[in-house]
Formats: structure tokens, C-alpha cells, sequence
């Protein structure tokens, strides 16, 4: 079962740091050419026709995997954001509200991958 | 984790620090991966609304001055934090002190805010042309 709640003691700055600096690799060669994609895109009508141009084994399975680590790297950063910032007394209560809303747009990400890439 | 003594001292008065360069850019870093993940938010909340109600379309939106913002603020967000990203690594990658020191120069500090203000134009320009 996922563990939801935050426990400080369990935090290791060296794994977060290992995981930023993977993600960040992955991510510095993704978005030049995420950019690339997105400026060769025409206007379209709908998502789903948006979708069905980019259903590209290539740009899908980048993208999926770009989605992954730019919620670990999002995670990572914006923890690190809280620790250095936040009062102490009620930090496990919003790292866990920060964890479970990263795990919520995973969720609904997945989702809707599901059902626009689905149809194709 | 470290944990600090209650009695620590305090300097709240930010306006009386001035910061480097460097210092800046490495606080904008962190600013700009926040307003990355509200944007990854609003872009989540339209393709749902998208989704959920027939009527919105991409095209129906597509030059509604709130998804040019969204456009301008995540691509220029996305670019300044992508640029000042490299040179963190490039710095954790080059320990040495000679590259150490022209990686943390404030000529190249001022060359990637130079960069990143033609990215910024050219960003503009694309989402509201």
C-alpha cells in the first residue's frame, strides 16, 4: 500500500538529490525538443485531434516518460521549497497535502492520456 | 533531519539584504519551477473542461487572452528555469576552480538573462501573434 503521510525522519536529502539531478538530465534534452513539437503544431479544432497529430511512438513514449520525472523533479523542488521555508510545526502536514496532490495529477494525467490517446 | 535550536536568530528584513547576481538567479530558479507546476495545474484543469464539456474546444479558446497568458507564462517560466538548470549542473559537473569560476561569473550570468529576455520576446510574440 502507498504511504500517503509525510514522515520527516524518513526524508533523505541524498536519494532527493540523486532523483533531481536524474530528472533534470532526462528534462534538459525533453523540452528543447518538446518546444520543437509543440512550434510545428497547426491550430487545431479539438484535443483529440491535437492528440491523434502527436501519437508518435517516439514523442508518447518521451512524453510518458518526461511526465514521470517532471513530477519527481516537481516534487523534489518544491519539498526542498518547503523545508528551507516553512515553520517546522505543521511541515509533515503540508508535504503530505503537496505529495498527495502531485499523486492527484498523476492520476488525472494517466487519465487522460487513457482517454485521448484511447480513441486512436 | 537538522533541526535548529528554538533561540535562533532571526533577520527578517529582506529589502536590507542585497543579493548577487547568482543569488538571484538561483532564487528565480525556484520561482519559476513553482509557477511551472501552477501552470502544469491550469493546463490539467483545461484539458479536463475540455473534456468534460463538449462546448469548450480548443479552438473556441484557442486566442482567449487567459490561455495566451497561461501560454506566455509557462514557456517563459519553462525557459528561465531550463537555462539557469544547465548551470546548475554544468557547476556540480565542474569542480575545478578555473570552469567553477566562469560558470559562476557574473558574464555569463549576465549573457543567460540576455538570452533568456530574446527567448521571452520570441515566446511572446509566437503565443500572441
Amino acid at each position: 500500500m502507498i504511504e500517503f503521510n509525510v514522515k520527516l525522519k524518513n526524508l533523505s536529502g541524498k536519494k532527493a538529490h540523486l532523483w533531481q539531478r536524474i530528472s533534470a538530465l532526462y528534462l534538459l534534452l525533453y523540452i528543447p525538443f518538446l518546444a520543437w513539437t509543440v512550434l510545428q503544431q497547426p491550430k487545431f479544432h479539438t484535443l483529440y485531434a491535437l492528440a491523434h497529430n502527436l501519437a508518435e511512438p517516439i514523442f508518447s513514449l518521451t512524453s510518458l516518460i518526461a511526465l514521470g520525472f517532471i513530477l519527481v523533479h516537481a516534487w523534489v523542488g518544491v519539498r526542498d521549497i518547503m523545508i528551507d521555508y516553512l515553520p517546522r510545526k505543521n511541515l509533515a502536514l503540508w508535504l503530505t497535502i503537496y505529495h498527495s496532490l502531485l499523486a492527484l495529477l498523476l492520476i488525472n494525467s494517466l487519465w487522460l492520456v487513457v482517454t485521448l490517446f484511447g480513441t486512436i | 533531519m537538522y533541526s535548529h535550536p528554538r533561540n535562533r536568530p532571526r533577520f527578517l528584513k529582506l529589502s536590507a539584504i542585497h543579493f548577487p547576481i547568482n543569488a538571484l538567479l538561483s532564487v528565480g530558479h525556484r520561482l519559476s519551477g513553482l509557477a511551472l507546476v501552477i501552470s502544469l495545474i491550469g493546463y490539467l484543469t483545461l484539458a479536463n473542461l475540455m473534456l468534460i464539456d463538449p462546448s469548450v474546444s480548443l479552438i473556441s479558446i484557442s486566442d482567449h487572452w487567459l490561455l495566451l497568458c497561461l501560454h506566455t507564462a509557462f514557456w517563459m517560466a519553462l525557459s528561465f528555469h531550463w537555462l539557469t538548470g544547465v548551470r546548475h549542473l554544468l557547476a556540480e559537473h565542474f569542480v575545478t576552480p578555473k570552469p567553477y569560476q566562469i560558470i559562476n561569473s557574473g558574464l555569463i550570468s549576465i549573457v543567460l538573462i540576455t538570452v533568456w529576455i530574446f527567448i521571452s520576446l520570441f515566446i511572446t510574440y509566437q503565443a500572441w501573434s
